[in-house]
């Protein structure tokens, strides 16, 4: 099927434009359009991941994208720049595949967990699948102008998504939100600006993300490796690649720039945080790998220990937040914070094994934290509360969603066989092996998985073990199990999680050409 | 030259003034239509027609360089922005305006645009200070034009603070011609620069900036702004400042390159200043227009870098964001009139009307989201060709002042959003305790989508305003 990707690209955003037309009082025709719109979106996806060729052996990054559609999109004289050609560009390759296919099922599992949604639907779902559009359009955008369009057109719907659709305090949240992610994504587009000024495909400025990554850099200009251009006395492109940092560290989040977080999970209604956990912070993810160290692998192997101490900090960082908090979904938030740290190490670490693990540990946060806040959800559907202290022996008396609850922690906290264990082990394993790393970095990283069982099982047995209890009488009536569109939305992120723990090539064996490419491409560079 | 052969030179060049002949002539034609009928229809008709007439004058071109024993100076830059400026008075007519008045409101403007076309090719200081006279006191009197006592205030202040600023330019003028002897903008540059050369010059400079609102020539802006008829603001926020600019790029090629390296630098300085100090100052705004005057005063700072700068890309990057910007402001300051309309003043005012009418609140939020330079929408094309040429001129001289004009710029931007965000979040996210939503005809919907429309295109397909530049300037004669 030809021209596939801009398919499960544009499907959302033309549904959302059909929908502006439709004037209907009830919501169920938007939230039936939307569902239709996001599951043709993953079947597509399934067929591309079947399709992906993964024996494509990978010598250039030119040479690693499949899927590719070129179009002219934007082409007009400008001054003594000269041409700006800007394309529509768009490919996968074997880290972009399964974050592609792992949104398409996000995206469609939250839209079954807005269900509920009554008040304002059409607005709701336009903006949701607005959304849709540009967190695949991330993902699969070669053209860097494309790609940051995409990325800061998530930011509206996102503001608006949380600011009227999300809990008490959703107005400081959604500006908080968007404040901090415009900040980094103006630092990316300074940086943005100066590739495309540095970076020549041909004879004209470019840009092509592929370029940027194969450094074609016109000679004597300012992001040139070659020319070591200073700036404010340090080298401009470990100040770009710095800006890069904060640009995706934000959107990460790391700590100490993670602070719009908790409170964006936390006045988000459940499908949005389903959302931001689940792709969002995959966004940023993806940026380290495709932006920062894809395109400044010279810079990047420089600064492994940089990378690595942020990972950990916000491993422990987090992770020691979550232990203390008291509310269940801000403890689903922190632990978030401290599981996105390990994607950082992996990278950090330069080898196979660490760069896979990342990748593979976005994948499993992916369906792990969506999860985790569906089921959040479902005990502030019912009581409108979330405070742990106020509930205790829920096991007894919802023996399902004590089950889920379970299952997902145990993948949370690494337990093996289960999908969250292969990625942090693999990291750990990355960063052991790597010589760029003290062996420090490893231990601390790894203590971090201690402090994750001990916030989860603490959960556990504070609120779901004991004596049945719950604060107020009037909820007795609601302390129901899960309903059958809850259970249809678990059930599935269940058994991936399950599978992916098992087998893990599912994921790996199509991103393990690019992975292998990738890590040899910054390894050239090491000193 | 004696005096036969001048007559006849002036005579051959009075065809190059056809479209300030036109735009004079029409507002007299239409303060004589006012006497005779009052019918609204009949001035508006008479004011779009000059105003089409002048545009289809300029559409055709005229040769470039001196004319009118060098009083006035054709470049292809005014050229281009006579079209733009034309074509925003024009637009002026999509606001209400009663009848009352009207004629006498029509003509100011003209006079406005007709001032600020001869601006922009003043060549002689003469001409260029009958000129910025001729706006500024068009400019006074329409600041009253709301008829009530904040607009009698501010016009005042606004005629004290530019009585004082066209003296210092006028004084400014004096010193040059007292030092070089030359009475021309073009000659300057074949002077020799000396101290009082220099005073003169930073004179002339300081009088130039007052016109484009540039900190710490700005203080007439806001409360001119805010009780100004919302029309009048629009017109006062895009023509002279525009005119003022262009004028200004002639004045800095023209000098010496020693002086112009000062002024130059105290221009990005002063630009800098202007971004902060206007972002800083709307943040802690609680009138919806009186803030959006305070961004109309930082987006001056974000054009200032593009006319000092002389590159091609910063002279493609001003054309881009001064179309835009004229854009954006007519279409805020319409929509703010649909608002004040209902007595929706205070940014606190617009709590809770979200939820009905859709179309002006979108149309509102697509606007403020394009003032800020937020993609989808011109408004950040216009700022990303903006960085661009500043990133270009840093590469290519490497001076830090340009980086971190940059860097400043990309804060405001941030700050920014704090700001004009406020109106979409009252809007939508703040439930109000008794719900009402704005009403507005068919008319003003279909303006507002037309607005949004334009923004969102120019985003999506750029080159139509590069077309559009090589359209008018395919006219031009060179000679």
């Amino acid at each position: 099927m030809e021209n596939i990707l801009s398919y499960i690209f544009l499907l959302p955003v033309l549904v959302a434009v059909a929908m502006l037309f439709i004037n209907s009082g009830s919501s169920s025709i938007f939230r039936r359009l939307a569902l239709a719109a996001t599951s043709v979106q993953f079947f597509l996806s399934l067929l591309l991941f079947f399709q992906f060729d993964k024996s494509l052996s990978i010598s250039t990054w030119s040479g690693a994208f499949q899927f590719v559609e070129k179009l002219d999109w934007i082409t007009m004289k400008l001054g003594s720049i000269g041409q700006l050609n800007i394309d529509y560009f768009i490919g996968v390759d074997g880290i972009s595949l399964p974050l592609v296919v792992l949104s398409s099922l996000i995206l469609m599992i939250g839209v079954i967990s807005s269900w509920k949604i009554e008040e304002k639907a059409k607005g709701y779902f336009i903006l949701y699948l607005i959304l849709s559009s540009s967190i695949i359009g991330c993902f699969i955008a070669l053209d860097f102008f494309l790609f940051y369009l995409c990325f800061e057109f998530m930011l509206l719907p996102m503001f608006f998504l949380i600011g009227i659709w999300g809990g008490e305090r959703r107005s400081y949240a959604s500006i908080k939100f968007f404040l901090y992610t415009l900040i980094g994504s103006l630092f990316i587009l300074i940086v943005m600006i100066g590739l495309y000024l540095s970076v020549v495909d041909g004879s004209s400025n470019t840009f092509s993300m592929v370029k940027m990554m194969d450094g074609f850099y016109d000679p004597g200009s300012v992001l040139d490796p070659a020319s070591r251009e200073l700036f404010f006395g340090y080298s401009a492109r470990a100040v770009a690649f710095v800006f890069i940092i904060i640009g995706f560290g934000i959107k990460l989040p790391i700590v100490p720039v993670h602070t719009w977080l908790p409170d964006a999970h936390v006045e988000a209604p459940t499908s949005i945080s389903v959302v931001l956990a689940g792709l969002l912070l995959k966004v940023g993810a993806y940026g380290f790998f495709r932006i920062a160290y894809g395109m400044f692998p010279d810079v990047a192997v420089e600064h492994t220990t940089l990378v690595a101490i942020l990972g950990v900090i916000s491993i422990l960082y987090g992770g020691m937040n979550a232990l203390a908090q008291n509310d269940l979904k801000r403890l689903v938030a922190y632990s978030s914070v401290s599981h996105m740290g390990f994607v950082l190490v992996g990278l950090a670490a330069v080898t196979t094994e660490g760069a896979s693990g990342s990748l593979f540990q976005m994948v499993s946060h992916g369906l792990i934290s969506p999860a985790l806040f569906i089921l959040a959800g479902v005990i502030y559907d019912r009581t409108n509360n979330r405070e742990m202290e106020h509930f205790s022996g829920l096991a007894s008396k919802m023996p399902v969603y004590t089950f889920f609850i379970a299952v997902f922690f145990f993948a949370g906290l690494g337990l093996p066989g289960l999908s969250g264990f292969v990625g942090e082990l693999m990291v750990l394993i990355g960063a052991f092996k790597a010589n760029s790393l003290s062996v420090w970095i490893g231990i601390l990283a790894a203590s971090g998985i201690a402090i994750s069982a001990a916030y989860f099982l603490w959960t556990i047995q504070r609120m779901f073990f004991g004596k049945y209890f719950v604060r107020e009488k009037s909820w007795e009536s609601f302390m129901v199990d899960l309903n059958a569109r809850e259970k249809f939305m678990l059930i599935p992120l269940a058994i991936l999680v399950l599978v992916l723990g098992i087998y893990p090539r599912l994921v790996l064996d199509s991103a393990n050409e690019t992975i292998n490419f990738f890590v040899q491409h910054i390894s050239n560079f090491n000193p | 030259m004696n005096l036969l052969d001048q007559l006849s030179e002036i005579l051959i060049s009075l065809e190059y003034v056809k479209v300030e002949s036109t735009l004079i002539l029409g507002a007299m034609i239409l303060l004589v239509a006012g006497l005779i009928k009052k019918s609204k229809v009949v001035i508006k008709l008479v004011y779009a027609g000059t105003l089409l007439l002048a545009f289809y004058f300029n559409w055709q071109g005229f040769p470039m360089g001196a004319i009118l024993s060098s009083g006035l100076e054709n470049t292809s830059i005014a050229h281009n922005l006579s079209s733009v400026l034309i074509l925003s008075a024009l637009l002026i007519l999509t606001y209400n305006r009663s009848s009352e008045h009207a004629t006498e409101f029509y003509f100011f403007v003209l006079c406005i645009l007709a001032g600020s076309v001869f601006i922009m090719k003043g060549n002689s200081f003469l001409v260029a200070y009958l000129s910025i006279e001729l706006t500024s006191f068009s400019a006074y009197i329409l600041t009253n034009f709301s008829f009530k006592k904040t607009g009698f205030e501010a016009g005042i202040k606004y005629l004290l603070f530019g009585a004082i600023s066209t003296a210092i330019l006028l004084f400014g003028f004096g010193i040059v011609y007292g030092a070089t002897g030359t009475f021309f903008v073009s000659e300057l540059g074949s002077t020799s620069d000396g101290l009082l050369t220099n005073v003169g010059l930073i004179l002339i400079l300081f009088g130039i900036l007052f016109k484009a609102s540039i900190v710490p020539f700005h203080i007439w802006v806001p409360a001119t702004y805010q009780s100004a008829p919302n029309e009048a603001t629009a017109v006062l926020s895009i023509i002279p400042k525009l005119s003022a600019l262009v004028l200004l790029s002639r004045l800095i090629v023209s000098v010496p390159p020693v002086v112009g390296e000062l002024l130059i630098n105290l221009c990005l300085i002063l630009g800098m200043l202007t971004i902060v100090f206007g972002t800083l100052s709307a943040l802690k705004q609680s009138n919806a227009r009186r803030m959006v005057s305070f961004g109309a005063i930082a987006h001056s700072g974000f054009l200032l870098p593009l006319v000092v700068v002389n590159t091609s890309t910063s002279n493609q990057a001003f054309w881009w964001y001064a179309v835009v910007y004229s854009i954006m402001n007519i279409a805020v300051f319409r929509l703010l009139e649909e608002y004040e309309n209902e007595e929706i003043v205070e940014v606190e005012n617009y709590a809770g009307i979200g939820t009905g009418n859709w179309v002006i609140n979108s149309s509102m939020t697509i606007v403020l989201v394009s003032l800020i330079g937020l993609p989808p929408l011109a408004g950040f094309t216009a700022k990303f060709f903006l960085f661009g040429s500043l990133w270009e001129y840093f590469s290519l001289s490497r001076e830090v002042l340009y980086m971190v004009y940059l860097i400043v710029a990309v804060f405001a931007t941030v700050l920014s959003l704090f700001f004009y965000l406020r109106i979409p979040y009252q809007m939508f996210l703040v439930k109000a305790e008794t719900s009402r939503s704005i009403q507005s005809p068919i008319s003003t919907k279909i303006i507002a989508t037309l607005f949004s429309i334009i923004l969102l295109l120019l985003f999506f397909a750029p080159q139509i305003l590069s077309v559009m530049q090589q359209l008018l300037n395919s006219h031009i004669a060179y000679e």
